[in-house]
């Protein structure tokens, strides 16, 4: 896990996003327990209510539920919701795409050329 | 708040001019709380009291939860305290605060003394006397012998002001440490000067200004209840009003105000930030300190 | 039960002494032992009286090494003792049999020099100034401060108890041996309360303000 202090984003968000995607790409898996908040706070060297807001901000997106006494285990993620969250995702990078471009000053035309350049270029490099 | 370590009803104790006032105090139960304030806030009175070390004070103190749990022998087998000054006879030896901790606490692990004085460098001092130890030295007895023992509470006072920057980091380490041991049965209570140091170990923060608290919470909580507005020379005149206190150069201002005063900044072309707790601590002490004066 | 008790007391006192004091005392008690005999034998009472003053001086002197500044009001609080519920009980304790401790040191060297030496007279007298000396100094000296001042009263207190002995022994005054032995008596339980009663006050004192 890679944290950074001057990023601009709250230390507990970096957390929450990284443990987020290791979620949804199913490297932590239905059922398994995260790590013990005051264990994490000890490895990555910061404080207990870091690493508690980390996990209290997966709960409440319903990815972990928290069970009195033994900690946080990770919740079944049925497709339907799995995508909407994707699909957040790809919205929310294209949102920063859109406003990047009209600082640019690019027109809608050219944006979406350059987005259809990139996916072609994205596709010619899996070939 | 969760479960509470410490809950303290109408502390009240005066000497001189000064006068520690606190109504109400809840230290929570799990957590690395740290007390801040300017000298002759009343933080080592506060720390003597709560770790039973002085007595003549008014007011409740309970402990462990326990509505009805005073201070008493059991009470202080389950606290660490580590103060300042004469905490030890100057005259003993590093060995003889181990047979004196023995002897004094049946909770303690001479084993884990003897290896704690080794990863603190105490090693080779084991004869030397208490008043022969570098001020460094002397706090890193006082954690040994207290880390040697099985509590639920520590309170120190002051520790990190004598520490160089590495055993900074170690005694952030083995706070941290501590809190894990205890699987959320245990809690740290400290006062700090060094609060960028000890940041990354504190999750409460209690701010003392003349002899009462004047803020206090988790400080992830308090980190969105303030920000650092930053802003053009030309809107300082007009900021300055707002904020808890503010820098100013010829090049524009920066400071600290409550989150829900950000409305106030409309018109002004101001770059909001998160604030470090250090910042934090200091516009909120330079704020109660002015609205006393 | 009596002699646990008496152990745990002994344990309490031990505590407070360093390694390097535990040697220091023997080897003084050693010193003092020998010069009691060789002393006695050459000048007899005189001589005797001469080791009841050193006597008196290694006391004091070693006291630094132990609870020197115990009763200094300032820095030395004691914090870690009020951190235990029986901090308060074990350093009473401690106190007290280092005032017995030095009583039968006084006693014992005192004793074995006069049989040694074969004297007559008695020494129960000296053994008793000597006492009762040490513990003033060692009273007055525990308000802290350099070592120099803790050698002064060192000497001081031997020169006192060499004056008074001499004195007596010159002008007769020994002969009322049981009705001086008393005087000493009463000196030095006078000294050892208030030793007791002061660095209790002071040490319990970091409880309150003063």
């Amino acid at each position: 896990m890679k944290l950074l202090q001057n990023s601009g984003i709250p230390i507990y968000q970096q957390i929450a996003e990284q443990l987020k995607t290791d979620i949804l790409s199913g490297r932590l898996k239905e059922g398994e327990y995260l790590p013990s908040i005051r264990g994490l706070a000890k490895e990555l060297k910061i404080s207990v209510i870091t690493t508690m807001k980390a996990y209290e901000q997966l709960e409440a997106e319903g990815l972990v539920t928290a069970v009195q006494g033994k900690g946080f285990y990770v919740n079944a993620q049925d497709s339907e919701m799995l995508k909407e969250q994707h699909l957040r995702r790809v919205e929310e990078a294209l949102m920063e795409a859109i406003s990047a471009a009209e600082i640019a000053g690019m027109t809608r035309e050219e944006l979406e050329a350059a987005l259809r350049v990139l996916l072609e270029m994205k596709e010619g490099q899996k070939d | 708040m969760a479960e509470s370590v410490i809950q303290a009803r109408n502390l009240r104790k005066k000497y001189g001019d000064f006068q520690l006032c606190i109504p109400h105090l809840e230290i929570p139960k799990g957590f690395a709380t740290a007390l801040i304030g300017e000298n002759g806030a009343g933080k080592t009175t506060l720390l003597n009291i709560l770790s039973g070390v002085r007595l003549d004070f008014e007011g409740e103190v309970f402990y462990f939860g326990n509505q009805s749990q005073g201070l008493d022998g059991s009470v202080q087998e389950r606290i660490g305290y580590t103060g300042t000054g004469g905490y030890f006879l100057p005259n003993w030896t590093v060995r003889q605060v181990g047979e004196l901790n023995e002897m004094l606490f049946s909770r303690f692990h001479k084993e884990r003394f003897e290896s704690l004085c080794e990863e603190m460098g105490l090693g080779r001092s084991r004869s030397k006397s208490v008043k022969k130890l570098s001020d460094g030295n002397r706090v890193k007895l006082m954690l040994t012998a207290v880390l040697s023992r099985d509590t639920d509470l520590l309170i120190l006072d002051e520790p990190a002001s004598p520490l160089d920057p590495l055993m900074r980091e170690q005694l952030c380490d083995r706070m941290r440490d501590y809190l894990d041991g205890g699987n959320g049965g245990r809690s740290i209570f400290f006062s700090t000067h060094n609060i960028a140091d000890m940041e990354n170990a504190t999750d409460y923060c209690l701010i003392m200004e003349q002899g009462t608290i004047v803020e206090e919470g988790f400080v992830e909580d308090l980190k969105e209840k303030y920000v650092l507005v930053k802003g053009e020379a030309a809107d300082a005149a007009q900021a300055g009003d707002i904020l808890f206190s503010m820098n100013r150069g010829s090049y524009g201002f920066e400071g600290i105000c409550p989150a829900r005063d950000l409305e106030r900044f409309a018109g002004m072309d101001v770059a909001v930030e998160i604030p470090t707790l250090s910042q934090i601590c200091v516009s909120v002490m330079k704020k109660s300190r002015n609205s006393v004066q | 039960m009596k002699f646990s008790l008496i152990k745990k007391k002994i344990k309490r006192y031990l505590v407070f002494t360093s390694f390097a004091y535990r040697i220091g005392v023997c080897i003084a008690a050693a010193l003092l032992l020998a010069a009691g005999v060789f002393a006695g034998a050459f000048f007899e009472e005189t001589g005797l009286i001469c080791a009841a003053g050193l006597l008196t001086m290694a006391e004091v002197l070693s006291d630094y090494w132990l609870f020197f500044g115990l009763q200094a009001k300032e820095p030395q609080k004691m914090d870690f003792l009020r951190t235990s519920g029986f901090g308060m009980e074990v350093i009473r304790d401690a106190v007290m049999m280092d005032l017995l401790r030095k009583f039968l040191t006084a006693l014992g060297i005192l004793a074995a020099a006069y049989l040694l030496a074969g004297l007559s007279g008695g020494f129960l007298y000296m053994a008793l100034a000597s006492y009762a000396f040490s513990i003033l100094g060692t009273f007055l000296s525990r308000y802290g401060g350099m070592f120099l001042a803790n050698a002064c009263i060192a000497q001081f207190a031997a020169a006192i108890v060499l004056v008074s002995l001499l004195c007596m022994s010159r002008t007769g005054l020994s002969q009322y041996r049981l009705a001086v032995s008393l005087l000493f008596a009463v000196i030095g339980m006078g000294a050892s309360a208030l030793t007791v009663a002061e660095g209790m006050r002071i040490v319990k004192g970091g409880y309150d303000d003063e």
